[in-house]
Formats: structure tokens, C-alpha cells, sequence
């Protein structure tokens, strides 16, 4: 009977944890539950630090990266991105990519950064694009290429604003990454961290850039995280103005130019086919609207180069 | 039945959110810097520029936008995206330590990934070459640059 009613306790805590955690964060809770727990007898004293401990373990995550460490992860995703691509030195394309994308920004649910979201034009003919965390954006010449009109390029830039918005790269860290390095760091707290706990660290750092770089550059993100940032990027363009329909054109030109199995966003991303068909029921039924001179002509002069 | 009784209490305890009856009302800064504007729009005046890990007071929140207090008074509105009622930062000295009971959160607002493990990363990895992501943060546009190409495309400014 005593041994039943543990089990309920324990069960009673696991059920509890996951809803309550939305409410406040799950360890304060569980430490609560465990004190009382062990104090009615419910749970042993073994049993009590252990639901503390693993609560500790489960609660790191993604969310627990301030916006300064996001920025640290960012720039280093960035830097591994630059060591397989080589930039595209075009001071013009990249004001306008800039001015483009930090204007589409403002009309995401997330237009505020630590410094601010960045665009760079990367040299290859491989049809791609990544965002790091923090909102470091690179888009290749390859990608530019494709796009026929400013809407269009605001469709591919507004879909990697969105991805630094929800922090799909972040998520893409293994939690045992975050664990270890919290545990470092909670470890620590009282006083200066060491060498040692520096060299640990640092480990956890590189661990977690490649966990990141490898999800941007081979892996691909899940299919619904690919369909978040289309959501994201069609609520940008309406924001904005633009065409959302542009972003289901740019699509079906890739569709089209896209070899299957190649090294790119072929590689990365689910057919485009498949992507338009998830999101036919947001998308406007109007063709597309009347087009500014001033925008077209401000988009051929950026692109005259490439 | 006793120890049943204990369990029910068990569960109201985990129940009870704790801090969630009353909002937080003290925010901090989550951007490097960002100014503080006299009405809620990116377009409205700059009264002044607040930094990392400066705490403010919340007074209203509408449509994305927050209303707060800085410590010297001045009182301004911010995008929310540049606000957390988490603490990201503590500010030197020992009086914001101790005040902080959870060491958790000194920890992981005081260090954690920063430009002393970048540079740590960067021996390792003698690859990595971090002066295009230098150069990336000065591409900041100016507001204003924003809104002229907006309007200049025919787009919402």
C-alpha cells in the first residue's frame, strides 16, 4: 500500500511538472513538491533530491540562453557558415539586401535583436540561405539569382527573419549541451570560474555551434519548423505590404531550378511543392498587385551586377 | 486515507502558481541598446537610450509595444521584443548579488557563453574568422533609412 501510494506521489509530481512548468518554471515547484513530499513521507529523502536533480537537468533548455549568449552562438554559426562560403563583395547589393531585410524586421513579431539583425550576400551558385541565432542572415548569389522582383527577395528574406524569430537554431542544440554548461555555471556561481571550468565551457560552446551549423548546412530543420517560418514570412510580407503570394512564386521557381539530391536547399528543405500546399489557406486568392516603379527599379539597379 | 489526504494537499501545493497572480512589473532591457521613444511606434521621438540589463518599470503594455520607467524618472516606450521580466544581467557590484537569492540566475545572467569562451573557441579553432561578423554589426540601418525605403517602395511605413 505504502509502496502503491509512492508510486501516485511520484506519478501525481510528473503529471503536475509539465503543466505547471508553463505556469513558473518547474524546479521551484518540484523542489516544493519533493520538501513535502519527503516530509509526509510520500517520497524517501533519496528520492526527494533525485526528482530535484533530474527537474534541474529537464529545465535547461533552449529558453535558458540570454540574448547576450544567443549573440556569442550566433556569431560563431556565422563564422562557421564564412568558413565554407566565401562572401560576395558587393557593396551596393549589400546596402540594399540590408535595407530590405532590417525593414522587413520591423514587421516581425521579433524586430528587436541584441544587435540587431544583419544580412550578408554569400559568393556560391548554390541556391540556400541561413539564419544563425541572434539575426545574422546570409543568402547566397545563387539564391539572389532566382528572384525576379523585390517581393520575391522580401519572401526569402522575411522566412529567415522568421526562423531567428522562433529560435529554431537554438532549439537545435542538444540539451545535454545546455545541461553541462549550466551545471558548469551554476556550479560556479559563488566565485570566478577557472581554467578548467573554462576549458569545459568552452567544449559545451563548440558542441553546441555544431549541433547548429550542422542542422543550417546539412541536416535541415523539421518540416514544421520549415512551415513556422513560412507563416512567419507571409505575415511579414502582409505586414510590410509586399506580395505573400511572392513567397509561393519564389517556391515554384525553386521547385523548378532545384535538383533533387543536390547540395543546397534541396538537401535542407522539404519540396517546395509540398510547402505551398501547406499554405494555400492563409494566402490571399488576388493575383498579384500593381507593382511601384520606384520598387522595381531600386531592385534591378541592386541586382544589375550579379 | 491520511496519507491520501497528504497527497491531495501534495498536489494543491504544486497547483498554486507561484507569482503568476501578480504581473511582473520590473523589466529588463534585453537588447544591447535601443532608444526609449516618446509614443509607441519606431518612428516616435527618442527621449533616451537604454542598455542591457537595465531594469525598468513596466506601466502599460498595448499592441507590442510597453510604456516604462527608468530609474532617473524618464518614462518612454519600448518595442516588447527589447524587454524580458527575466534577469539577463546583473550590474557590478555586491548589493545586486546579494539581493539576487537564486544563485541560478546570477549564474547564468553573469556568465555563460560570452567573448571569453569566443576567444577560448577561436584558439582552438584557428578556422574560424570572426571579421565578417564584425563588420555585420555595423550594417545597422537607421531607423529613418527604414521608413524612406518603405515609403519609397509604395510599402507600409
Amino acid at each position: 500500500m505504502i509502496r502503491g501510494l509512492r508510486w501516485v506521489g511520484w506519478g501525481i509530481a510528473l503529471m503536475v511538472c509539465p503543466l505547471v512548468m508553463l505556469l513558473s518554471g518547474c524546479t521551484t515547484v518540484v523542489e516544493g513538491v519533493a520538501e513535502v513530499g519527503k516530509a509526509t513521507g510520500v517520497v524517501t529523502e533519496q528520492q526527494a533530491t533525485s526528482m530535484v536533480r533530474t527537474a534541474r537537468a529537464i529545465d535547461k533548455s533552449f529558453e535558458d540562453i540570454t540574448p547576450e549568449q544567443e549573440y556569442y552562438l550566433g556569431r560563431a554559426v556565422g563564422a562557421t557558415i564564412l568558413t565554407r562560403y566565401s562572401v560576395y563583395r558587393d557593396e551596393q547589393l549589400t546596402r540594399y539586401v540590408n535595407l530590405l531585410g532590417q525593414s522587413l524586421a520591423l514587421f516581425s513579431d521579433k524586430p528587436l535583436t541584441y544587435k540587431g539583425y544583419s544580412f550578408l550576400v554569400l559568393d556560391s551558385d548554390e541556391i540556400n540561405a541561413f539564419a544563425a541565432p541572434g539575426g545574422y542572415i546570409f543568402v547566397t548569389r545563387g539564391m539572389l539569382g532566382l528572384c525576379r522582383s523585390e517581393d520575391e527577395l522580401a519572401a526569402v528574406l522575411a522566412h529567415e527573419i522568421g526562423h531567428v524569430q522562433m529560435a529554431h537554431a537554438l532549439k537545435a542544440i542538444r540539451t545535454s549541451r545546455l545541461t553541462s554548461a549550466f551545471t558548469i555555471l551554476g556550479a560556479e556561481a559563488a566565485r570566478t570560474f577557472g581554467g578548467s571550468d573554462l576549458a569545459e565551457l568552452t567544449d559545451a560552446f563548440e558542441g553546441s555551434i555544431s549541433d547548429m551549423s550542422q542542422t543550417l548546412m546539412n541536416s535541415g530543420y523539421a518540416r514544421s519548423q520549415e512551415k513556422e517560418a513560412d507563416l512567419a514570412a507571409i505575415q511579414i510580407l502582409k505586414r510590410a505590404g509586399y506580395d505573400p503570394n511572392a513567397l509561393v512564386r519564389m517556391l515554384q521557381t525553386m521547385g523548378h531550378d532545384l535538383k533533387p539530391g543536390g547540395p543546397d536547399f534541396a538537401k535542407t528543405h522539404p519540396p517546395p511543392e509540398a510547402r505551398i500546399a501547406g499554405l494555400r489557406s492563409v494566402l490571399p486568392e488576388h493575383g498579384p498587385q500593381p507593382v511601384p516603379a520606384a520598387r522595381k527599379a531600386r531592385f534591378a539597379q541592386a541586382m544589375n551586377g550579379l | 486515507m491520511l496519507r491520501r489526504l497528504m497527497l491531495w494537499m501534495l498536489l494543491m501545493v504544486a497547483l498554486t502558481p507561484p507569482g503568476l497572480a501578480a504581473a511582473p512589473t520590473s523589466m529588463q532591457v534585453q537588447v544591447q541598446q535601443t532608444p526609449m521613444r516618446e509614443s509607441p511606434s519606431f518612428l516616435g521621438r527618442v527621449v533616451t537610450t537604454v542598455s542591457y540589463g537595465d531594469s525598468l518599470q513596466l506601466i502599460q503594455a498595448t499592441r507590442g509595444w510597453m510604456q516604462v520607467r527608468a530609474t532617473d524618472g524618464t518614462i518612454g516606450w519600448l518595442h516588447e521584443s527589447a524587454l524580458t521580466p527575466k534577469k539577463v544581467t546583473l550590474k557590478s557590484g555586491a548589493e545586486s548579488v546579494q539581493t539576487t537569492a537564486d544563485t541560478r540566475e546570477v549564474a547564468l545572467a553573469g556568465k555563460g557563453f560570452s567573448e571569453t569562451v569566443e576567444k577560448q573557441y577561436q584558439a582552438e579553432n584557428q578556422a574560424i574568422d570572426f571579421t565578417w561578423l564584425d563588420r555585420m554589426d555595423t550594417f545597422a540601418v537607421p531607423e529613418q533609412a527604414k521608413i524612406d525605403f518603405l515609403k519609397q517602395g509604395g510599402l507600409q511605413p
